[in-house]
C-alpha cells in the first residue's frame, strides 16, 4: 500500500443515521469510509473495489449480514478482508455463527461508537 | 334392583346430570369408536353445537382437532385417542377445535380414559377450556416483545453514538456546561438501553430461545470476577463490600448467566443501601453451592416480598433510596436460578435490609440430565 493512502472501511448497514454515525467517526479516526444501504449493494461495492475492513450489519434487506460474509469468504479475491459483524442483543448466537463463518469480531447494537472505532484500529491490518 | 335403590340411583344421576351441565369447562364424553356420548352446555357455548346435533356422532367428523400449523390431530395425536389408546390422563395443552360457524378456537384440553364396572376400556372424557384470550395475550406479549426488540434497539444506537462523539469532542469543543448537560442526557439513554436490555434478556429466557451453554465453574471464581467490576460502584456510594467466600462445590452452569445473577444481586443491594455495607459469601452446603447477598438497605415490606420477580414491580421502598431500574432485574434472576434447578430465598426487614440466598445444585447432578 502507498504510504500516503488512506486505509479504507466499508459500512454494511441499512439505517442511514448509524451508517452516518460510524462513517463520520471513522472519518475522524482518518479512514476513508465507503457506505451499502443493503447486502447486494455492499456486496458489489466490496468487489469493485475491495477495502481493508469491513463492517457488517447481520439484519439487512436484499442479503442479510451472514449471506454477505459467506459471499466473502468463499471468494479468494476477498477472503482475506477482515470483518465485523453487528449483531443485535438477544441474539447472542448469532456472534458463534459470525466467527464460525469467519468473522474477526462483534458489536451488540446498542454499541459504543468509541469501542466500534478502536476495534476497527485493531483489526484492519489483520488477515481476516 | 328394589325401588329404593332405584330410586337412589336416579337422583344420583340427576345430580351428576346437574354438575356435568353446570361446569364452566366445555366437557364431553365419547365410547370406544369416538362417539359422542355427553356433551355439556358450556362445550355448546365454546364451539356452538347442542347436545342434539353432537349426541352419537364421531367427534373426529366435526370438531377434528388441530394443531397450530392447521395440521389434523384426528389419526395422529389427537388426545383422545392417545387416552383411549394408552389409558392415561393426557394433558394435550393447546389444539384448535372447529365451530358450528366454520372458525376455529383454541382449546386448553385433557383427556381421561374411562372403565365399566369390569375395567375394561368405556370410552374417554374430554374437558376443554375457551384459550382465546390466552392465545390473544401470547400474541400481544411477543408482538411488543419484537417491537421492543428491533424498534427500541436502533434509536437507541443511532443516540447512543451520536451524543458520545458530540461528549468526545468529535464534532468540535464543548464547554463545561454542555459537557454536563450531555452527560445527564447520556445516563438516562443508559437506563433506556438498560431496561430493553433487561426486557430482551427476560423474553429469551421465558419464551426458551436462551440456550444455555453448561459448563463446570466455580461460584468463588464467578462472583470475584463480577467484584471487579462492582466494587467500584459500591466505592462512588461509599459502601464497603464485605467478601467472605469459602470453598463451594463446583457447578455445571451457564457462566455468563451465573455471572449476571450475582452482578443483579450484588448491584441490588449497591442500589438500595444508603449507608452501611453489603455483605457477600459464597459456601458449600451439602449437594449445593450457596451464595449469599446481604445490605443493610432500605429493605423490602414483608407483603411485598412475593411479588418481587413479577415484571416491572418495584418494592414501594425502592424509592427511600433514590433507586432508579426496570424492576426486571429479580424476575431475570429467578428464571436464571429456575434454569438451573436452584432456588431463591428472600427475607427482609424494612429500614434494617434484605438477604438473597440463592442454592446452586453441584456439578454431579446435572440439571435435566
Amino acid at each position: 500500500m502507498p504510504v500516503n493512502e488512506k486505509q479504507t472501511v466499508l459500512i454494511a448497514e441499512d439505517d442511514p443515521q448509524i451508517a452516518n454515525m460510524i462513517k463520520y467517526k471513522l472519518e475522524k479516526s482518518g479512514y476513508l469510509v465507503v457506505w451499502g444501504e443493503d447486502g447486494g449493494a455492499a456486496l458489489d461495492l466490496i468487489r469493485e473495489n475491495p477495502p481493508d475492513l469491513v463492517i457488517l450489519d447481520v439484519m439487512m434487506p436484499v442479503m442479510d449480514g451472514f449471506e454477505v460474509l459467506r459471499a466473502l469468504k468463499s471468494d479468494p479475491a476477498t477472503r482475506g478482508i477482515p470483518v465485523i459483524m453487528l449483531t443485535a442483543r438477544g441474539m447472542e448466537d448469532d456472534i458463534l455463527k459470525g466467527f464460525e463463518s469467519g468473522a474477526v469480531d462483534y458489536m451488540i447494537k446498542p454499541f459504543s461508537i468509541q469501542e466500534l472505532a478502536a476495534r476497527v484500529k485493531a483489526n484492519i491490518g489483520r488477515k481476516g | 334392583m328394589c325401588a329404593r335403590e332405584s330410586e337412589d340411583l336416579h337422583r344420583t344421576t340427576r345430580k351428576l346430570d346437574q354438575i356435568f351441565a353446570s361446569l364452566g369447562h366445555g366437557m364431553y364424553v365419547v365410547d370406544c369408536e369416538r362417539r359422542i356420548q355427553m356433551w355439556n352446555r358450556s362445550a355448546e357455548a365454546i364451539l356452538g353445537w347442542s347436545a342434539d346435533e353432537v349426541l352419537g356422532r364421531d367427534c373426529r367428523d366435526f370438531i377434528a382437532h388441530q394443531d397450530d400449523a392447521g395440521n389434523r390431530l384426528c389419526e395422529t395425536q389427537c388426545p383422545l385417542a392417545a387416552s383411549l389408546s394408552e389409558e392415561r390422563t393426557i394433558f394435550a395443552g393447546t389444539v384448535w377445535a372447529h365451530r358450528k360457524d366454520g372458525g376455529l378456537a383454541p382449546a386448553n384440553v385433557s383427556c381421561v380414559a374411562l372403565f365399566d364396572e369390569e375395567d375394561n376400556l368405556a370410552g374417554a372424557v374430554e374437558v376443554f377450556s375457551d384459550a382465546t384470550v390466552q392465545k390473544e395475550m401470547d400474541r400481544i406479549k411477543s408482538q411488543i416483545s419484537s417491537v421492543v426488540a428491533h424498534e427500541l434497539r436502533t434509536p437507541l444506537t443511532a443516540m447512543l453514538g451520536y451524543l458520545d462523539m458530540v461528549i468526545n469532542g468529535d464534532a468540535g469543543k464543548i464547554n463545561a456546561e454542555q459537557d454536563e448537560f450531555l452527560r445527564i442526557v447520556r445516563s438516562n439513554v443508559d437506563r433506556l438501553q438498560e431496561l430493553v436490555n433487561d426486557f430482551l434478556d427476560l423474553d429469551k429466557l421465558e419464551t426458551g430461545r436462551s440456550v444455555l451453554h453448561w459448563e463446570e465453574c466455580r461460584l468463588e471464581h464467578v462472583i470475584e470476577e463480577m467484584l471487579e467490576v462492582l466494587s467500584p460502584v459500591a466505592a462512588e456510594k461509599h459502601l464497603e463490600i464485605v467478601v467472605d467466600i469459602r470453598e463451594a462445590p463446583v457447578l455445571l452452569c451457564d457462566r455468563r448467566l451465573i455471572g449476571q445473577v450475582v452482578s443483579n444481586l450484588v448491584s441490588n443491594a449497591i442500589k438500595f443501601t444508603i449507608d452501611g455495607e453489603v455483605r457477600v459469601s459464597a459456601r458449600g452446603e451439602g449437594e449445593s453451592a450457596l451464595l449469599v447477598v446481604e445490605d443493610t438497605g432500605v429493605g423490602i415490606p414483608v407483603d411485598e416480598l412475593g411479588r418481587l420477580g413479577e415484571r416491572f414491580f418495584r418494592a414501594s421502598t425502592a424509592s427511600l433510596a433514590g433507586a432508579s431500574g426496570s424492576g426486571l432485574g429479580i424476575a431475570i434472576t429467578r428464571e436464571i436460578i429456575e434454569k438451573h434447578e436452584g432456588e431463591l430465598t428472600i427475607e427482609s426487614r424494612p429500614g434494617e435490609g434484605s438477604t438473597f440466598m440463592v442454592r446452586l445444585p453441584a456439578a454431579k447432578r446435572r440439571p435435566g440430565a
